[in-house]
């Protein structure tokens, strides 16, 4: 059975994340004024927040992902964790080792008797937002493919690599699609890597998450593109959409156009699903 | 009839596959007298599982009892934030998984005093079995792989998760016949093993007995992982012979 194997210390897995930081993203989001690019940053450090407090211990952060942000923008692409020492791709703890920034927070802790301890702890920072210039997608996915294709051949009893990217447009240096394809047909021996293709729009217009079908997509060439640049859900991905409520049928794509906020969350939670295989 | 002799004729734990000895988060314990065992199973995904699930097995045989509920819970809590709390300041990531709780199971036997019986409590999955000198005795707190929740409730760190506890334990009395009787107590792993030896119409407590020592049960555990009948996981096994007789 594919998208199996299991995700350890001893074989871990890989996320990685393109995420588009040009111009547009500079737009306004969603209801309290933030741009897509500071609501995007926000998204992205819970996210990596969540993935290394679950894959944590007491005594310490378990290896079971390698994690890499690849953030394109201003006609190039950049490691966009480049302050974390090592490949694209870093071992999980070394992202809890290297935050860009930490703030401080009070935090509550019971004491089991039904009252709190309020203790000061770090809330790191990895991701800050930028948006500035074109939208070099085809060149960073294709950075990704080189990435992902060297990662696999390493790890090949790994869980495969899933790759999520998520833009606000279209991309202006190139058809990505061949890339898609391309990195669509990378593998490790439990399965093909899987790429998720996310667009944040303004919420006006027609929008479409999890679709089986092309044709359920808006009429817009973007729009199509990206369906087609996206792969089918795996079976425990598709049941942690549907717990979410999301009405995914098999064959459901791991593709969302236009989407809001809180659709960005449940989609990139639904994406990051193998974090709650390892062990 | 009485019971004359008890006594836990094997204790084995084995942790998940490629983990240290100190990684196993199940735990086990029994009173002074023998009376009370219990056994419980800390959820891998929290802190300080270990330390919660020995917490509880140690509450348990000090103060037995068939009413776990909230209450029940709260001085075992106060002493995992005791502990937790001395070792402050603690990283980020610990202080947020402790802030959503730690879990285990519980399985808790009562041996009775003045007739030839044993009271069991369960919350979560760790199951009880037992053989008598009739054969297979009974599975406790599911009799079938199919009762056996995919997500069980657990016993929590935080009090407003234990509101609903009293509801979710399972509890059960069962008279033992004259001679031997072995008790079973194991985590999930083990059980669901055991549960599906008996629906494939086996005895798997036969297996179980023919263990000599922790080296056998481990080549016997390496074994049925490799066949595909043992998931990975923490294995906790704790075996009771308890002998009735007279009249």
């Amino acid at each position: 059975m594919l998208y199996s194997a299991e995700i350890s210390r001893r074989n871990p897995s890989a996320f990685l994340f393109v995420i588009d930081q040009s111009s547009s993203m500079n737009d306004r989001w969603g209801r309290d004024g933030e741009t897509k690019s500071q609501a995007l940053a926000t998204i992205l450090n819970r996210l990596l927040y969540e993935i290394i407090t679950k894959s944590s211990k007491e005594d310490g952060v378990r290896h079971y992902f390698d994690v890499g942000v690849i953030a394109y923008g201003g006609g190039r692409w950049r490691d966009a964790l480049s302050f974390i020492p090592g490949p694209i791709l870093k071992p999980l703890p070394q992202l809890e080792a290297h935050p860009l920034r930490v703030e401080t927070r009070m935090q509550k802790i019971p004491d089991g008797a039904g009252g709190v301890i309020t203790q000061e702890v770090k809330f790191p920072v990895w991701f800050e937002p930028v948006a500035d210039g074109d939208t070099p997608m085809r060149e960073a996915l294709q950075a990704a493919a080189e990435v992902i294709a060297d990662w696999a051949d390493a790890h090949p009893s790994a869980f495969p690599p899933i790759v999520i990217h998520i833009t606000d447009g279209e991309p202006t240096t190139g058809d990505p699609e061949p890339i898609a394809r391309a990195i669509h047909q990378l593998q490790t021996d439990d399965g093909n890597v899987l790429l998720f293709n996310l667009h944040i729009g303004s919420g006006a217009g027609s929008k479409v998450i999890f679709p089986v079908s092309e044709t359920e997509v808006p009429p817009d060439a973007a729009a199509h593109l990206l369906f087609r640049m996206s792969s089918p859900l795996p079976d425990f991905m598709i049941q942690a959409g549907q717990s979410r409520g999301y009405q995914l049928a098999p064959g459901a794509r791991g593709y969302g156009y236009n989407v809001d906020m809180v659709e960005t969350v449940d989609f990139l939670n639904i994406g990051t699903q193998a974090i709650n295989l390892a062990r | 009839m009485r019971i004359e002799r008890m006594s836990i004729i094997s204790d084995y734990q084995l942790p998940k596959r490629d983990r240290s000895p100190d990684e196993c988060e199940d735990a086990w314990a029994a009173s002074t007298d023998g009376y009370a065992l219990a056994v419980a199973d800390g959820a891998s995904q929290a802190a300080y599982a270990r330390l919660w699930a020995r917490l509880l097995v140690e509450s348990f045989v000090e103060r037995p009892t068939l009413d776990i509920d909230a209450a029940w819970v709260i001085p075992a809590a106060r002493r995992f934030w005791e502990i937790v709390t001395a070792q402050l300041p603690i990283p980020w990531y610990v202080a947020e998984k402790l802030a959503r709780g730690t879990f285990a199971t519980l399985l808790g036997v009562v041996f009775a005093k003045d007739t030839p019986g044993f009271s069991a409590v369960a919350v979560g999955d760790s199951l009880l079995a037992w053989c008598t000198p009739h054969g297979h005795g009974g599975t406790f707190p599911v009799v079938s792989l199919d009762d056996m929740a995919s997500y069980p409730f657990l016993v929590s760190t935080l009090p407003n998760c234990n509101t609903a506890i009293s509801s979710q334990t399972v509890k059960r009395q069962v008279d033992l016949p004259r001679g031997d009787t072995f008790l079973f107590l194991m985590t999930d792993a083990l059980g669901r093993w055991y549960l599906r030896e008996l629906h494939e119409g086996r005895e798997p407590w036969q297996q179980l007995l023919e263990l000599a020592d922790q080296a056998a049960f481990a080549r016997w555990a390496s074994d049925n992982l490799e066949n595909g009948r043992l998931q990975d996981d923490d294995l906790t096994l704790v075996t009771v012979r308890v002998t009735v007789e007279g009249d």
